[in-house]
């Protein structure tokens, strides 16, 4: 199970990635994390909003609503292109945490 | 049958009255709710099943509310919006004071008691705040502060470098001429000049500065102008010297008759009279006078020095570039002084002038008294936790009172956030109310007795400094949320079925609120045993031998060989005179300093003060010899001058057999020709410092001493003066009582000692408040005890004290922890203050054990009314 602390950090980056793949609403990422995590994350669906709200607040997503079958109208989220530039930083920032995991855990793995 | 529409309408209602969820918050977390149960649905669960789980994972009510409100001012962009979202928070604010007004008015008496006790607290913080304030921050309050610093001059010397104050006369207008770093510079000298108004004559110290004094320094002008000053030969005045030379009459444009040292009378105009000096002023002056009219009598050159050369930095220019610029002028210094060589120039800021003068030689700076800002800022803390601490208790005490308000708030939907608001506004509510019944305490009471207990004008300057305001604000939220705080988190934690139910088991947190209580009689203990301790070694110190007589004793001081002979003649004529003598320093207000070199002291030397005067002005002065002989015109050798010592020079020089030894005094062999026993001649402060008594030339001598027959002094310093009046005109002989250096001591030591006495006495006040509210309520929260007790025959008294015994116990073991604590610390602040002290003993500590114990009792028994006057009958029958 992924711990509270690496769920709360990854998520904006993961919401950003998860919006590459075309607009989505509030439900649909949290299903889309759940697959892509095979169930082992379990964050509070009230925190994905205000997180969501405050990226749109800051320009890296935009929302429009569309309505629904049932119940009030839904809102669906998409990337604009600051978002894409804050995604790509990100994606550099966590390539080289990667490239640094590997190198230290290749190593022992060889070792060991 | 479960109905998903009515779910979801009831799950909305209850989120629909926050104020975190803005536009269509709602909407969207509706529609993820509908989302997710339509995917629980179709995975096999029930509709009911998958409306609970999405719900729960959508988090609670105020989880979410918590996670909305975090960015619920991000949202409001409408001006409208802002305005409505302002006034809600604002009518939020007004319930919570109108609860809590309507609280303290309910509480009356704890109310009060508690209010009185952070009143009092905050009085004496405030006035502690005042002084402390205006002492560290000397020199602050000059224009450009920042830009303002002293050049000092640094040496080196054997144990390291050494920082002088004073700097070469030259330095200054060669900075301001070459110097395009430096905007102005002000020199400054003191020196002693002769006024003459009139028939009047006066000596004193003026000071001389160059004409950038008034813009570079903030010495605002009472009446006269001081824009010319500079330009021509004009005296600002202070205000006290105006007065004491002018009377009542405006000194401006007048003119007084001036000589500076032994130079020629001129004449000078008084160009301005300045204000009353403020306590941050750490430079005053007497007079201050343009620093041209003293070129005459400066050498030219280098080796020339001025007291103190400020300078005022273009602004921006960094200090090490200000420092590296001054290095120019350090090989004319060294140069012309071959003597003594400097390493460099140095500056520092004028706002450190006061810290840093222990570390400066020849400083004009004041040093900050530390012994009254560490006492003054260790009994306000000690007093406003003591108030906290009461706080604390009381509240928690009196908390059986709100059971059923917190009750009712939380069943109709209160979270303990709110409650926790609404206690710690009505803990804030009380301390701005005790703050402001502080200030009038502090400005009708303590400030004008502080005021003339430490001889400062003190003032808060609520009306031209934020600093204060900010302080108050500070203690206010400080006080509010530390002696709120735990009352607030106990009381909010009930649960309001535990309420109800009459099942609330408040007999659990009694460790705790114990602890309190004996902190807070433990704080009670410390103070007053401070108290009483102080003003024991005050008494004890009113006692002390000085070491010489001093009864009777005055001292005259004359301004010149004429004057010396018909003062020595004069008094020598005087019936109500027994004793004469004569001498160039007198014990008590001025010595000579020196250096005493032996093979055994290090190479400097040790520094000795000197007393130089007629062969008989030690045993005049009374002191006890213990080896040889005290001087007299018969130990007049043909080798080296005879000298008598004191214990600590023998002592510190390192002798063994003093009499007989010669040691060198600036250089000049001396023989030691006897012993006199240790002596105090300015207070009971510092330690006794090694003391040489020598005979010097009578013309030399500008002090005659007499002792009195008893009640003569007035009679004889009274005749004398109009007799001297009469001969050389003006001034009035300087006279010095000796029992005045004696009772400056005593009143600064009595000072110290009253302001913890009576910090004692508030703390004992705040203490027994405590007691008789604690012990009020627990009567009544034991109600039913007491009344089954009276019907089974107990008395009054036997039930207060059965009932409130704890107090006492608590008490006792408070007493007991602070014991150690008062003992180590008093010993430590009684040797920091005093180098001389009683010997500490138990009895202070065991007298206020028995203070606190006997007024505790006398409390409680109060208690013994109530329940007399209370019917068992009335209290058992609602059971």
């Amino acid at each position: 199970m992924l711990s509270k602390s690496l769920a709360g950090a990854t998520l904006k980056p993961l919401i950003l990635s998860m919006l590459m793949e075309g607009p989505k609403y509030g439900f649909q990422l949290v299903y889309r994390a759940r697959q892509l995590y095979d169930g082992q994350v379990a964050w509070s669906n009230s925190k994905l909003y205000p997180i969501l709200h405050r990226m749109e607040h800051d320009g890296w997503v935009e929302s429009y609503w569309q309505a629904s079958e049932e119940g009030p109208d839904r809102k669906y989220y998409r990337i604009t292109e600051d978002g894409k530039k804050a995604l790509a930083h990100v994606q550099q920032e966590w390539k080289m945490v990667n490239a640094v995991w590997a190198e230290l855990w290749g190593q022992q793995t060889a070792n060991g | 049958m479960f109905n998903l529409e009515k779910a979801l309408s009831t799950w909305r209602h209850q989120y629909k009255y926050s104020r975190a969820f803005k536009g269509r918050d709602l909407d969207e977390l509706e529609q993820h709710l509908r989302d997710q149960v339509a995917f629980l649905v179709e995975a096999g669960h029930s509709e009911e099943e998958a409306f609970r789980e999405a719900t729960a994972e959508l988090g609670t009510f105020h989880e979410t509310e918590s996670e909305f409100r975090s960015v619920a001012w991000m949202k409001t962009r409408d001006r409208r919006e802002i305005r409505s979202e302002v006034l809600y928070q604002w009518s939020l604010a007004k319930g919570y004071v109108r609860v809590a007004m309507r609280n303290l008015r309910k509480n009356r008496v704890p109310s009060m008691i508690n209010m009185f006790g952070l009143a009092v607290a905050i009085a004496v913080t405030m006035v502690s705040y005042a002084f402390v304030s205006k002492v560290l921050t000397r020199d602050h309050h000059h224009p450009r502060v920042d830009d303002l610093m002293l050049v000092h001059q640094v040496t080196q010397e054997s144990d390291g470098e050494q920082w002088w104050g004073h700097t070469p006369a030259a330095l200054g207008p060669a900075l301001a001429e070459s110097s395009p770093l430096v905007d102005s510079v002000v020199r400054l000298e003191q020196r002693r000049v002769q006024l003459t108004r009139g028939d009047d004559q006066f000596e004193r110290v003026a000071l001389f500065a160059d004409a950038d004094f008034f813009s570079m320094f903030a010495f605002p002008t009472a009446s006269g102008s001081v824009e010319a000053f500079g330009s021509e030969p004009a005296v600002v005045l202070s205000a006290s010297w105006a007065q004491t030379v002018f009377g009542d009459a405006d000194p401006v444009g007048q003119s007084l008759s001036l000589s500076i040292g032994d130079g020629p009378e001129q004449e000078i105009r008084v160009a301005a009279v300045s204000e009353p000096f403020t306590t941050e002023a750490g430079i005053q002056y007497l007079m201050v006078m343009p620093f041209s009219m003293l070129e005459d009598q400066l050498e030219s050159g280098w080796r020339q020095t001025v007291d103190a050369t400020f300078i005022r930095r273009v602004a921006g220019t960094p200090v090490a570039t200000l420092r590296s610029a001054l290095q120019n002028w350090q090989d004319q210094l060294n140069a012309a002084n071959p003597d003594w060589q400097i390493v460099r120039y140095d500056i520092d800021a004028i706002t450190n002038l006061a810290w840093n003068r222990e570390n400066v030689e020849r400083s004009m700076a004041n040093s900050i008294p530390w012994a009254p800002v560490v006492v003054l800022s260790l009994i306000s803390g000690l007093l406003l936790l003591l108030a906290c601490f009461n706080y604390m208790n009381i509240s928690m005490a009196t908390a059986t009172k709100r059971l059923k308000e917190i009750g009712v708030r939380k069943a109709v939907g209160g979270s303990r956030k709110q409650l926790v608001i609404q206690f710690l506004t009505e803990n804030i509510v009380m301390s701005l109310l005790a703050l402001i019944m502080g200030l009038l305490l502090a400005w009708q009471g303590l400030l004008p007795i502080f005021s003339q207990i430490s001889g400062h004008e003190l003032d808060f300057g609520m009306t031209r400094n934020l600093r204060v305001w900010l302080f108050m604000g500070g203690l206010v939220l400080s006080i509010g949320l530390i002696s709120g705080a735990y009352p607030a988190l106990y009381i909010s934690s009930f649960r309001p079925t535990a309420i109800f139910q009459h099942r609330l088991q408040l007999r659990k947190r009694r460790p705790l609120s114990h602890g309190f209580l004996a902190i807070q009689f433990l704080l009670a203990f410390l103070t007053m045993s401070m108290g009483i301790v102080l003003t024991w070694n005050g008494q004890y110190l009113a006692h002390k031998d000085w070491g010489f007589n001093t009864e009777q004793l005055v001292s005259f001081e004359s301004n010149s060989a004429e004057q010396q002979a018909w003062l020595t003649e004069f008094l020598s004529q005087q019936s109500g005179v027994m004793a004469l003598t004569t001498s160039r320093e007198v014990v008590g207000f001025s010595y000579n300093e020196q250096q005493t070199v032996t093979e055994n002291t290090p190479e400097d030397g040790v520094e000795t003060f000197v007393f130089g005067g007629r062969a008989d002005y030690a045993s005049f002065l009374g002191l006890r010899p213990l080896q040889g002989l005290l001087l007299s015109d018969s130990t007049m050798t043909a080798g080296p001058e005879a000298i008598v010592v004191n214990e600590t020079f023998v002592d510190e020089v390192g002798l063994s057999q003093p009499v007989g030894s010669v040691v060198d005094l600036d250089s000049i062999p001396r023989l030691i020709v006897g012993v006199v026993a240790d002596f105090h001649h300015e207070d009971f402060f510092s330690l006794i410092k090694p003391t040489v008594f020598e005979q010097v030339r009578e013309t030399d001598h500008r002090l005659v001493s007499v002792r009195l027959a008893p009640g003569r002094t007035n009679e004889t310093v009274l005749a004398l003066n109009g007799a001297f009046k009469d001969v050389f005109g003006g001034d009035e002989v300087r006279v010095r009582y000796q029992d005045q250096v004696f009772e400056s001591f005593q009143e600064e030591s009595m000072g110290i000692a009253l302001i913890f006495l009576f910090v004692a006495t508030l703390a004992l006040i705040i203490s027994c408040l405590s007691i008789y509210a604690l012990s009020a309520q627990n009567v009544i929260n034991r109600q039913k005890e007491i009344g089954i007790r009276k019907v089974l025959g107990g008395a009054p008294i036997g039930i207060a004290h059965f009932v409130n015994r704890r107090y006492l116990v608590i008490m006792t073991i408070g007493s007991l922890i602070a014991f150690p604590m008062a003992w180590t610390g008093m010993n430590r602040l009684i040797q920091d203050i005093y180098a001389y002290s009683m010997h500490l003993n138990v009895l202070p500590f065991v007298i206020t054990y028995c203070i606190i114990l006997s007024v505790a009792l006398l409390t409680i028994t109060t208690q013994a009314r109530s329940i007399r006057r209370s019917a068992p009958a009335d209290i058992l029958r609602v059971e």
